[in-house]
């Protein structure tokens, strides 16, 4: 059993009043005393063996004259607290799909992996190197066109992976990369071909008549389109979505800047939202052009849509209502029984 | 006679004054202001051309993006190249980054019909890129030697592949299989979690199948992956491991 002392006070004492502050002091030491003691003397929390590394930038796009040859410091960062061994490599890649993701090809040894080494002094290309716990390194690319290099587009992957500790239980590894786009050409915009296609409305009741599309006005409409790059260079593209009759702007939406490689097509996407959306007013009546304008510096698309919005929903409505009514009005019509 | 006025001695506040003085000294650390230097005891850039970095510029009489070595037709011509590092619309500080919660998996002791399990998180922040993919890889079955344990194909009735997840339940189907769930999983394929797939398997020659995606900015998006496994009564003693890759690429 605990018993605590009792703090006796004596009402008529004689006040001490230099020994009190003496003793509030001496408290607020002790106080202050094991603040200090918990804020530096807390236990660290310390984390499984982990892989936490970061990369940066995320992506490189280089226009480069055959002859010429260009270096980019890519860095690396170990956010762990251990030290991580690490293969950096280029690995060339496809497009894999509409969002702009790449599909790595690794088994694929292309003669322009050539052009790409490492400055650095002690890290080489598919060689080890040990990253510090909670450091960083620089890893200096350095590409080199030769003199004869067809004007073409290669895409590939600074691939940093981490390297397989042999261990007796199933070992988990990760790889962080960064995409390098490289144009070889003789301009800083080599021309390209764009192409708009499916522009229409999506995840909405229409009826398609030709290229025009019935809608209801009181519901919101969201669109789709893609665009294909059938070049032989990627473009960095721009642009607008607009929903207007004639001259009069219903609505407008700026797009997502975003690479369409060569020979590939990406979903186009809205800035902000991402989704090409378009919510009608009561007032949206009768005829309306949905505009997609893309812009780059090598190329441009354009293309449009007919919309009709109907009143359907406000219609329907409006006919139930009637028909409500006159039943409503015919039973008060009836004579009583 | 003196007699000590209490006010001259040191006062409760002034001692805390004078404590918390030095805490903010103790706690404020003053670190190293390093300026941007392309030297490095570890590289050296031994040709003339020029390290690029793309950036936000402020003041009171501009506001300007732009990326270092981006140039005009005429630039161009002149220095024979034109670089545009990072996505110049997304302006953060946060680096793409990936990390692994453990990297060693241990299924314990396998038993005859009694499913094993273990999990890792997976943790991806894209930084200033627009999307991104983790896909995943193995280099070869759960193995001992020469004795295998076969990549999963879930219940008989609900088969599963390296791109369709489809449940496993039944403990009399065998073999080594994931399922996914938590940021940025594909919910229509791992429904829920009795929904697995077996690894891509490098020794066969698959692609890595992905894992995790998005296609916007993802800050801290974190997924669950539980491995399982389980084994029939015929299948001889052993400790059986594999080796699994996680491969983050951001979007381009």
């Amino acid at each position: 059993m605990k018993i605590k002392k009792a703090n006796f006070k004596t009402p008529n004492s004689v006040p001490q009043p230099a020994c009190d502050v003496r003793n509030s002091s001496l408290r607020v030491l002790k106080f202050v005393i094991l603040l200090l003691t918990t804020i530096f003397f807390t236990p660290k929390v310390i984390h499984a063996q982990g892989f936490n590394l970061s990369l940066s930038p995320p992506l490189l796009q280089a226009t480069i004259k055959p002859g010429k040859a260009i270096s980019q410091v890519f860095t690396i960062y170990n956010n762990n607290s251990n030290p991580v061994k690490l293969t950096a490599r280029i690995v060339p890649f496809l497009p894999d799909d509409l969002a702009g993701n790449p599909s790595l090809k690794p088994q694929s040894n292309p003669t322009w992996l050539s052009y790409f080494s490492l400055a650095n002094s002690f890290i080489r290309l598919n060689q080890p190197f040990t990253l510090e716990a909670n450091s960083s390194d620089q890893l200096v690319l350095s590409i080199k066109i030769p003199e004869d290099s067809p004007y073409l587009d290669h895409y590939a992957t600074l691939l940093v992976s981490q390297n397989l500790e042999p261990q007796a239980k199933t070992s988990i590894s990760g790889s962080i990369g960064s995409n390098i786009l490289l144009s070889i050409a003789n301009q800083a915009a080599p021309d390209t071909i764009l192409n708009i296609t499916n522009l229409k409305p999506v995840n909405t009741a229409t009826i398609k008549i030709g290229k025009t599309y019935l809608l209801d006005n009181l519901t919101s409409v969201e669109f789709q389109a893609h665009l294909e790059n059938l070049g032989t260079h990627l473009s960095q593209i721009h642009g607008l979505f607009q929903i207007h009759k004639g001259i009069d702007v219903a609505h407008i939406q700026p797009l997502l800047p975003m690479n369409v490689l060569a020979q590939s097509t990406r979903q186009v996407i809205a800035s902000g939202s991402g989704q090409l959306k378009f919510q009608p007013s009561i007032g949206n009546i009768g005829g309306f052009n949905a505009s997609l304008n893309i812009r780059s510096e090598n190329g441009s698309s354009q293309d449009t849509i007919k919309l009709i919005f109907l009143p359907i929903k406000a219609g329907l409505g409006l006919m139930l209502g009637i028909i409500l009514l006159k039943s409503i009005l015919n039973r008060s019509k009836l004579p009583p029984k | 006679m003196y007699h000590p006025k209490p006010h001259q001695s040191i006062k409760p506040y002034q001692t805390l004054l004078l404590l918390a003085s030095t805490l903010l000294f103790l706690t404020l650390k003053v670190g190293p202001i390093l300026a941007d230097n392309l030297r490095s005891g570890t590289y050296r850039i031994d040709m003339g051309t020029i390290n690029m970095t793309g950036g936000r510029k402020e003041s009171a009489s501009y506001n300007l993006t732009d990326t270092v070595g981006q140039t005009f037709q005429g630039q161009f011509d002149s220095n024979g190249y034109r670089i545009r590092a990072g996505f110049q619309y997304i302006h953060s500080i946060i680096r793409f980054s990936f990390v692994i919660s453990d990297i060693s998996i241990e299924l314990g002791n396998l038993v005859a019909q009694t499913p094993s399990t273990a999990t890792n998180t997976l943790t991806i922040s894209t930084g200033n890129a627009y999307g991104y993919t983790v896909k995943a890889i193995e280099n070869y079955t759960l193995r001992d030697d020469t004795k295998n344990i076969p990549d999963t194909v879930c219940d008989a009735a609900t088969t599963c592949t390296i791109l369709d997840a489809n449940v496993w339940a039944s403990n009399t189907d065998y073999g080594f299989g994931y399922n996914m769930s938590g940021d940025d999983v594909d919910i229509a394929d791992f429904v829920d979690s009795t929904y697995f797939r077996p690894f891509a398997n490098d020794e066969d020659a698959d692609s890595p199948a992905t894992v995790m995606s998005s296609t916007g900015i993802a800050t801290s998006s974190a997924a669950t992956v539980t491995y399982k496994a389980n084994i029939s009564a015929t299948q001889p003693a052993g400790y059986y491991t594999t080796a699994i890759r996680y491969i983050a690429i951001p979007s381009f």
